[in-house]
């Protein structure tokens, strides 16, 4: 809870039903010095989520008394913070609709939990104000938002105009996950979301311009079954008090 | 022609759909070529055989299915250099019959076949009656055939041809199998040039042709069969322009649009007056179809033989049949003409009953004239020989035979009313015994069969005047009044016992069909209320078998189509009958005994169908000397009607029963599924987290650190064996449901290649991907598993500096190749496919996996239509191939 005097300590709220995996989680994130509230069900996290306002919500898409999707959207209607799903193996149509459905991101398990604590910054600094800044590197690829300007190796990348677009919407949500609803909604507008053919075109096409091999990306990396995601940004670092 | 067709230039819907049907039928059908000629001799076989050199030297695979040279040398020379497919040898009866071998022919399966003289009749334990069916059946089976047939031997030119030759045909071909040919080439020969010929005995070398032979060879028959088969020909070539303007829409020419109706009767004129009319209809261009009125008069067995065959005979000649029931026969005939939409009606012109029409108002001709309104009638002459012919055909009446069982009943009848005579004789004087024996007489009539009552009639009459009438004791007869008495006592007792014995018998016929009837009702009742299919199975032999005195085979088909009998059956056919059955499912057509195919059989077998689906066969095994008429049969097909219907349903039902169960396992595998690995991956899961948290924490010592990595690496691998399990038990299950899209190679490749990373070490990999490389439509999650897992193997099993290399290309059948090879040790030289084995592994030794990885990557691929296979390369080192389809 919080503590008088030692600035704002974060707090997070897991939803799930394995008592041993809320334990793992309650005790490695206290050792990142984060407070964690509890609930086994999808109704109790709901409760808790309103009683402790949690920093970041970490949700089992597998819950016993409601589905994952509908805590989600439950969640959503109010609450404008990071949620991170956690998932099972064969699960991408499920994690593709809790992602449609407003989750942040995903981790499926077993998890590292570097790599979980990485999902959650990547999500945070989306919500936060200080997004990515104008210009943002990605090894020897350099966008420059506010210039319309993409140069690899210091040259520049002639981009057709959806193909900037496209470029755009991965830069702007960098290191997180998009699915191609969610991609092809923010490119085309809400009625678009069926031309997912066009998408892996233009994907494919950025690929050929960016890409050191365009055959085995590194830049805009596919995430089968769930969508693509723009890696190669470093992460801000948030250093604990 | 009528007023009815006046509107009728354009082909009508019907016309239409024969020649679509026609064509239709000869598709994917063997090319059909009949060489046709007037008489033997012509040179037939010789055209075909050369034709067949034609085509041998073309290339095309020609067999000489059956050939028959009659010794010419001319012939037999042209045979060599041809395949001679070798005879089928049946013994019959001491001979040794050599037959065309139609099932070595469809299995040889060559392009074309010879068979010469299709109107030949195959020798009795031959699967067809007939050649031509031979020839259908291979027609049947895409192989094309050149065959031989002179215009003698068609069926609707029988009459003709005894009119002019005095010769009856005995081996007769259907004109419809004429019909059937994609081609006829006529081979003519001048009459005289055949006589020279036929003198210089090039057609039947030696002695062979006889008196008959030459009577026959005559140029005034030759003369009138060359005018038929060339009619025949052009009637034919003149059909065909026909249809060629029906399909391409030139109706200018549509004159004949006439139907002609041919009246059928249960009488021996009706044959020759079904052939006439064939023949009419063939060369004018209509269309034809028999009727037969059914007024409910009772019908003998003789009759209704007659009746059976003359119906054959009108579908043999290609032609419709309609029954219809009315009392009125003429009203029942113009009934038919007018739903029918028939322009002319054909009707006998008999001789007889000329009395009994006077009686009737007139005779069926006239009043068919007076009623006919706009349809035409024609009245036919019909010849007289054909009553006499089959007089001569029928067999001796089965009634004349003399009914020996009823001799004691006889016997009994004369005593006791000669007691009673005796008795009464003082009160009543000798003359009016003979009331007494009349009594006898039509009683008798009520028992005995007519045989019987005209013995017991002429038995009573000689005791009546032995022992009653005066001088006593002797047959001479004094008075006039007692002659002229017993006289007319004889001939009232010979009509009333015919009467009462005719009377009997048609309330014998009637009473058996209530019963059958009665039957039919109660098999539909008792279907409808059983709970399974063997309950119809046994309802069915029940019925059948009692109905028909016979033993009763159910055969019912497994789903690889294999023949299961239901022990509950009367009969077990053997091997060969259940070829007899085979064949009869194959061609829903029935067979065996008293059919027309392999009539040899033990029993008749046909089709059970429901909806046009062939669901079984009955077997019926009647006892040796039984018939089965057009009745009989009707009966027997109605009753496995309802079976059919009642096991269709049966079926259904226990397959749908056989789903829900299979549904309901399929939810209780699917929680048990879930439970198992659920509960199996939490502990992993919760175990590599821990690991990874005190790993990754600064703050732990060296050793914690190091002890962490061990535990989260060997929870890894456990956690790995139990997923392979997993998917291993979903491929086995069925419960894989991939989800097919379209994806670009990177899209599975980069994710594949992350997958080995970690284990990756200092391996080369090199990718070698065309340009022009097509989409994939594949599930990308399972494919990017799978092809992880061949990488994985790669990785195994090379040195750490090693090499993998991934090439990707298009490849034929719309499919791209992915191929991904190594430079380790290779695969097992003579078999290397066996790394797909479950829980293979090369090196059992060294710890590490079930050797489910590959296994599971060959499942998946093939879940989603692909296929992969391993090879050594040539350089050394193993080389998996896998195929996805493409967009």
């Amino acid at each position: 809870m919080l503590d008088a005097g030692m600035g704002k300590k974060r707090r997070a709220l897991v939803i799930d039903d394995e008592a041993a995996l809320r334990r793992l989680l309650r005790t490695a994130l206290k050792s990142h010095d984060i407070d964690v509230a509890e609930a086994a069900t999808g109704k109790e996290g709901l409760a808790q989520a309103i009683a402790v306002r949690p920093d970041f919500v970490l949700l089992d898409l597998g819950l016993p008394d409601m589905d994952g999707s509908e805590v989600l959207r439950a969640l959503r209607e109010w609450y404008k913070l990071p949620i991170v799903i956690l998932s099972v193996r064969d699960q991408e149509s499920v994690i593709v609709s809790a992602l449609d459905a407003g989750a942040d991101d995903y981790v499926t398990k077993p998890f590292n939990l570097s790599e979980l604590l990485a999902r959650v910054r990547v999500a945070e600094r989306h919500y936060a104000a200080d997004k990515a800044g104008p210009v943002v590197e990605m090894g020897n690829v350099k966008v420059n938002l506010s210039d319309r300007l993409v140069t690899k190796d210091g040259k520049e990348v002639r981009l057709t105009a959806t193909e900037y677009d496209v470029l755009k919407a991965l830069v702007l949500n960098a290191g997180k996950v998009l699915t191609h609803r969610q991609l092809l909604r923010e490119i085309w507008g809400p009625n678009a979301s069926e031309h997912v053919q066009y998408l892996r075109v233009y994907i494919g096409h950025l690929r050929q311009k960016l890409e050191a091999d365009p055959n085995n990306p590194t830049i805009i990396v596919t995430e089968p079954g769930v969508g693509y995601r723009l890696v190669g940004v470093p992460l801000p670092c948030r250093s604990s008090p | 022609m009528s007023e009815r067709e006046t509107t009728g230039i354009r082909p009508s819907p019907d016309q239409l759909l024969t020649v679509i049907q026609r064509s239709e039928k000869r598709a994917g059908r063997g090319h059909f070529k009949i060489f046709l000629g007037m008489v033997a001799g012509v040179g037939k076989t010789y055209a075909m055989l050369q034709r067949a050199h034609q085509l041998k030297a073309d290339g095309v695979d020609v067999v000489v299915g059956w050939v028959d040279t009659h010794g010419r040398k001319e012939t037999a020379d042209l045979l060599k250099g041809l395949e001679v497919f070798p005879r089928r040898q049946l013994a019959y009866k001491d001979v040794i019959l050599d037959e065309m071998d139609l099932d070595g022919l469809l299995k040889r399966h060559p392009k074309v076949v010879l068979v010469d003289e299709l109107a030949h009749t195959n020798a009795p334990q031959s699967r067809h009656a007939k050649r031509y069916q031979d020839v259908l059946e291979l027609l049947d089976a895409g192989i094309d055939v050149h065959t031989t047939v002179n215009v003698q031997h068609l069926e609707s030119r029988l009459d003709v041809i005894r009119q002019i030759t005095g010769v009856t045909v005995q081996e007769t071909l259907p004109d419809s199998v004429l019909d059937e040919a994609n081609e006829i080439v006529l081979i003519d020969l001048p009459p005289e040039d055949l006589i020279e010929r036929l003198n210089e005995g090039r057609v039947y070398p030696g002695d062979r042709i006889d008196v008959a032979g030459r009577n026959f060879f005559r140029v005034g028959n030759l003369t009138a069969l060359r005018e038929m088969a060339l009619r025949t020909a052009t009637g034919r070539a003149d059909r065909e322009l026909r249809e060629f303007k029906t399909l391409h829409g030139i109706d200018a020419v549509w004159k004949s649009s006439s139907r002609l109706m041919v009246a059928v009767f249960a009488s021996p004129y009706s044959e020759s007056l079904i052939r006439w009319t064939r023949q009419i209809a063939e060369t004018t261009g209509a269309t034809w179809i028999g009727a037969y009125v059914d007024t409910g008069n009772v019908l003998s067995d003789e009759e209704r033989q007659l009746l059976e065959k003359n119906t054959q005979l009108v579908r043999t000649l290609g032609g419709d049949f309609e029954v219809i029931h009315d009392p009125d026969l003429v009203e029942g005939l113009l009934r038919i003409a007018r739903q029918s939409h028939v322009t002319q009606i054909i009707v006998g012109k008999t001789q007889r009953g000329n009395l009994r029409n006077l009686l009737r108002g007139g005779s069926i001709v006239s009043k068919l004239l007076r009623r006919s309104g706009n349809i035409d009638v024609y009245a036919v002459a019909t010849e007289k020989v054909a009553r006499a012919e089959h007089r001569r055909l029928e067999k001796p009446g089965v009634s004349l035979a003399f009914p020996w069982h009823e001799l004691g009943q006889v016997g009994v009848f004369v005593a006791l009313f000669s007691l009673i005579a005796y008795l009464v004789k003082p009160f009543v004087g000798y003359q009016s015994v003979g009331i007494i024996f009349l009594m006898a007489v039509v009683l008798s009539g009520l028992f005995l069969s007519r045989v019987s009552v005209f013995m017991v009639a002429v038995l009573v009459s000689l005791i009546h005047n032995f022992f009653f009438i005066p001088p006593l004791y002797t047959l001479a007869i004094h008075e006039a009044h007692d002659v002229l008495m017993l006289t007319m006592f004889f001939l009232a007792a010979i009509s009333i016992g015919h009467l009462t014995a005719r009377l009997r018998r048609q309330n014998k016929i009637i009473e058996q069909r209530e019963d059958r009837a009665v039957q039919l009702f109660k098999l539909a009742q008792e279907v409808s209320e059983s709970n399974s299919v063997n309950e119809v199975i046994e309802i069915g032999v029940g019925a059948l078998g009692k109905t028909f005195q016979a033993g009763v085979a159910i055969i019912l088909y497994s789903e690889e189509g294999k023949p299961v009998i239901h022990d509950k059956c009367t009969f077990q056919p053997d091997q060969k009958e259940l070829a007899v059955a085979e064949w009869s499912r194959q061609n829903a057509r029935p067979a065996g005994r008293f059919t027309d195919t392999l009539p040899s059989a033990d029993a008749l077998y046909f089709p059970l169908q429901s909806h046009k689906l062939v669901i079984g066969i009955v077997g019926l095994k009647l006892p040796k000397n039984a018939v089965m008429d057009y009745d009989d049969r009707n009966f027997a097909q109605a009753l496995s009607g309802q079976l059919a219907v009642g096991l269709d349903r049966e079926r259904l039902h226990e397959a749908r029963q056989r789903l829900e169960v299979l549904e309901q396992a399929d939810r209780l595998y699917r929680t048990l599924f879930d439970s198992v690995s659920h509960e199996l991956k939490t502990p992993l899961t919760t175990i590599q987290g821990a690991a990874s948290a005190l790993l990754s924490d600064g703050d732990s010592k060296e050793y914690v650190k190091e002890l962490s990595a061990q535990i989260g690496g060997q929870s890894e691998r456990l956690l790995q064996v139990v997923n392979n399990m997993l998917d291993m038990t979903r491929l086995e299950t069925g419960a894989l449901k991939p989800k097919i899209e379209t994806c670009d190679i990177p899209d599975i490749l980069g994710p594949a290649l992350k997958r080995v990373e970690p284990l990756r070490g200092k391996r080369n990999i090199h990718m070698g991907i065309v340009e022009d490389i097509k989409p994939l439509r594949c599930d990308a999650p399972l494919l990017v598993q799978a092809l992880g897992n061949i990488l994985h193997n790669a990785v195994d099993h090379t040195v750490n500096d090693g090499t993998i290399e991934i090439y990707a290309s298009n490849v034929d059948g719309g499919m791209v190749e992915i191929q991904i090879r190594d430079d380790g040790p290779g695969l097992p030289r003579e078999n290397p496919n066996i790394v797909f084995e479950k829980f293979y592994r090369e090196r059992p030794e060294r710890s590490g996996g079930v050797g489910l990885g590959l296994s599971i990557a060959k499942g998946f691929i093939e879940a989603q239509g692909g296929t992969i296979s391993a090879t050594n390369h040539a350089a050394g080192g193993a080389l998996f191939t896998v195929r996805i389809p493409s967009c």
